[in-house]
């Protein structure tokens, strides 16, 4: 093995490497072994690769040959890996499918997880399969022996179209490799391959579980570049060790993490806090730095901390980490022998499966554990996330699994799986509807506005995402849903692109009445007290809810009983929106959702009542403007949220009244008629009771927009297998049943 | 997909008492504002269909593209039929929105 050169720039050789030196050991001392076809596939594809042939490395190459050679004999191994190497060409999700049974049926023992990762590294480097290829070796080469769950979940989670990422990848596979040798003797050196361990671990398929714990404990976050880690970065209970390429500075690498991570964490997890910013060279800093954690007892790290380290930092790292593993157990022989039954590993053999999505506060509800699957697996669909899966087959496993982990963990089962894998590949057995829309959720299943929500959609909801027009219109029509029967002929849902369509003509802003004037062609306009008008401009999603009151006497009149205070403003027009959604964290999607809030119908003064828990129809209607002395109550009144940047939308809606009431109605709303004020300065808006002004941070400090869009997820989640359960009892029926 | 023997209608039967009064065939205007494809289409054929070819055609993805036609969300499934559309009527394409908030 080559000892690391400095002088040498390509730490990838020395992975690739170390990476054949490991295959070679296990060979030797399996001279029986069967290589897997992802291993074989890997050597290929790595000799193949212009990487290799560029290094014109004839040592190595030959190395590999004789490698192959040998299990090439194999046959049938053989066979499957062309096969399987040459299907695989083709990408998209029908080829994953295809190959995925293939995989299964033929290697009943082959790790889906593997299978997975692999499909999805070939899925986002498809121009680069070596490096995919050979990680998957090494992945393999883990797997083999280890339960590198942890390891390659993160693995694949940061897997970009990055060259030094992959090298990056190797080499904290190969720290975990180092750390398994570290579990079997303590006193070697790390940094050196023992193939006797790899193979106690291969024949017996055993996992050692110190192992495992280390790298539970220790997840490993690797990239060269931090840019393209914190940019998919998911919530992760293990500590993050960033292995930064000597190029990053720290500062660049906290900015990163200030501007993403932190941002993106869940709620539900702590914030991370970065304990210490390593320099990229300071080895010995780190080293001592946990050293000393170490001796004050508290070695394990919390999952709120972030350590930013070089590589040979983390390296250190994860060398102390593994020695102060407590397994009592003697090794003989490179083997374990165990005292009991009980400290067998349980990893033996995988029976079933479980998703496992690392650890989470105690108090997390499994829901949310799920939606977060949920999101996963809709992000599996555009190859961007994959969703880790741990062999766990038993009670015994899972338990084992909890009493090991600080945090409490939740394992989704094997019928959560399907559920998701139904999610992202379609597992109907009728083929003739592979086009574009076979995932696609039409809601509600009749009445004229229907909307159709793909299941992509769904990465919408995920923490962070911007919302797109489905997921909005889909929250509408369940605030529709929900609101009392009575009220609902009060309220006219515009649809998402109502607001785009005039304003925008060839993508330059302008006011074009005829290209709405059909729209409402079946509507009334004026006869409904509210009109919500969802508004999405330069990014931001904004509603203008527009109140025709005047035909609403016995509303009104309603309204006055209830609140006990006039209710006035014949056209108002309430815009909530939204400014500068440019940089988008969690907390603003506050403002956002409040769009798609919950029962009430979303206008202005139930927003602060939403803070209060209040629903009631009573609470309802004080969106109805109390009378204020300042506004005509004849007139329509523009009411705007947040801001004065709206005058546009203003207008806009201003001259589409106007152009409404004069086409439809032969009635001349001048513009002058129309008036706006906005929620801060309109006394009239607010209700007495409703203490101060509407302060965005204040009053949507209540509402929930991660649990709302993990409510919308559900929703949806469930709607589709409705949806899925309903089209199968109908089979014989149209495709797309419509009750 | 939509073959005649695959998806047979409940409502067939109803469907040739109404033909002679409007004829089979419709002209349907595609449009995103740049671009106009016209497409003929059955009455009774999803619109699945006509919504795939535009997007082939124009070479967008189809979960980005909404279809609108008077204002009204147009799904896979709908037909002209159900969309009681006429002889001429126009589909306006619009593009996914996207947003967040500050």
């Amino acid at each position: 093995m080559c000892p690391p050169n400095p002088n040498k720039p390509n730490a990838q050789y020395d992975d690739v490497t170390k990476l054949i030196t490991g295959l070679e050991n296990y060979q030797n001392a399996n001279p029986d072994s069967v290589a897997d076809f992802k291993t074989m596939t890997a050597l290929h594809k790595l000799v193949d690769s212009s990487w290799f042939r560029n290094r014109n490395d004839c040592h190595l190459k030959s190395r590999i040959e004789k490698m192959r050679q040998e299990w090439t004999d194999q046959t049938m191994i053989t066979r499957e890996a062309q096969s399987y190497s040459t299907t695989n060409i083709t990408s998209g999700k029908r080829a994953v499918e295809v190959n995925h049974d293939n995989v299964q049926s033929t290697f009943p023992h082959a790790d889906l997880s593997i299978i997975k990762s692999d499909v999805n590294l070939r899925g986002i480097s498809r121009t680069a399969p070596v490096k995919t290829y050979h990680l998957i070796a090494a992945l393999r080469l883990l797997m083999q022996g280890v339960d590198s769950t942890t390891i390659y979940v993160q693995a694949v989670h940061m897997m970009q179209r990055d060259d030094q990422l992959v090298v990056a990848i190797l080499y904290v596979l190969n720290m975990a490799v180092l750390a398994n040798h570290n579990d079997v003797d303590k006193d070697r050196q790390p940094g050196r391959h023992h193939p006797r361990h790899l193979t106690s671990n291969t024949v017996d398929g055993s996992k050692f579980p110190s192992h495992q714990r280390v790298l539970k404990e220790y997840g490993f976050l690797c990239s060269c570049d931090p840019k393209s880690i914190m940019s998919r970065l998911h919530p992760t209970p293990y500590p993050l060790v960033v292995v930064a390429s000597k190029e990053c500075t720290p500062k660049t690498i906290k900015r990163h993490l200030d501007m993403s991570v932190i941002r993106r964490w869940t709620s539900g997890l702590p914030k991370p806090q970065v304990i210490q910013v390593y320099d990229a060279d300071a080895n010995a800093q780190i080293s001592n730095a946990l050293r000393e954690r170490m001796q004050r007892g508290t070695p394990r790290l919390t999952h709120c901390e972030l350590i930013i380290t070089s590589r040979e930092g983390a390296d250190q790292f994860v060398e102390m980490s593994t020695m102060r593993t407590d397994s009592p157990e003697p090794h003989i022989g490179g083997r374990k022998s165990y005292q009991s039954e009980e400290d067998c590993p349980r990893f033996v053999q995988p029976v079933g499966r479980w998703i496992l999505l690392g650890s989470w506060p105690d108090d997390t509800k499994l829901t949310t554990v799920e939606s977060h699957v949920h999101a996963q697996a809709a992000g599996e669909f555009n190859n961007s996330v994959v969703t880790p899966v741990l062999h766990s087959p038993t009670q015994e496993v899972s338990d084992w699994l909890s009493r090991n982990f600080e945090n409490s963990l939740n394992l989704l089962c094997d019928d959560d799986m399907r559920r998701i894998r139904g999610m992202a590949f379609r597992e109907d057995e009728d083929d003739e509807d592979q086009s574009s829309w076979a995932n696609i959720l039409i809601y509600p299943t009749e009445g004229s506005r229907c909307i159709t929500i793909n299941l992509k959609d769904l990465e919408r909801l995920n923490e962070g995402s911007w919302l797109n027009d489905n997921v909005i219109s889909f929250a509408m029509q369940k605030i529709e849903e929900n609101m009392d029967q009575q009220h609902k002929t009060d309220v006219y849902f515009f649809d998402t692109l109502f607001y785009t369509t005039p304003t925008t003509k060839n993508g330059k802003e302008a006011f074009n009445y005829n290209a709405v004037k059909h729209w409402t062609k079946n509507r009334n306009l004026m006869t409904v007290p509210f009109i919500v008008v969802p508004i999405n401009e330069k990014y931001h999603w904004t509603a203008g809810i527009d109140g025709n009151d005047d035909s609403g006497d016995a509303l009104r009149d309603q309204a006055r009983e209830e609140k006990a205070s006039p209710t006035s403003a014949n056209h108002p027009i309430l815009a909530v929106r939204d400014r500068d959604a440019v940089v988008h964290s969690s907390i603003s999607t506050n403002q956002l959702s409040l769009l798609t809030k919950d029962k009430s119908s979303q206008t202005i003064a139930n927003i602060p009542n939403s803070r209060k828990g209040q629903t009631s129809s009573a609470q309802r209607k004080k969106k109805k403007l109390p009378a204020s002395k300042q506004y005509d109550a004849d007139m329509p009144v523009i009411i705007t949220l947040f801001g004065d940047q709206q005058t546009a939308a203003v207008s806009h809606l201003k001259g589409y009244i106007g152009a409404e009431a004069s086409d439809k109605h032969d009635v001349i709303v001048g513009r002058n008629q129309i008036q706006a004020m906005t929620a801060k300065e309109s006394g009239g808006v607010r209700d007495q009771d409703l203490d101060g002004e509407l302060d965005k941070e204040k009053d949507f400090e209540s509402f929930d927009a991660s649990g709302k869009r993990a409510r919308i997820r559900n929703e949806l989640l469930e709607l589709y297998e409705k949806q899925v359960a309903n089209h199968k009892s109908t089979k014989s029926g149209t495709k797309f049943s419509v009750p | 997909m939509a073959s005649p023997n695959g998806s047979p209608s409940p409502g067939g039967e109803d469907r040739t008492e109404q033909e002679p009064q409007q004829s089979e065939h419709l002209n349907i205007k595609v449009t995103d504002n740049n671009n106009e494809v016209f497409f003929k289409i059955k009455r009774t054929t999803q619109l699945k269909k006509l919504m795939d070819a535009f997007c082939e055609r124009q070479g967008k993805a189809p979960q980005q593209c909404r279809f609108l036609f008077d204002g009204q969300r147009v799904n896979p499934p709908d037909t002209p039929e159900t969309l009681d559309m006429n002889d001429g009527d126009v589909l306006e394409v619009h593009q996914e929105q996207i947003g967040g908030s500050c």
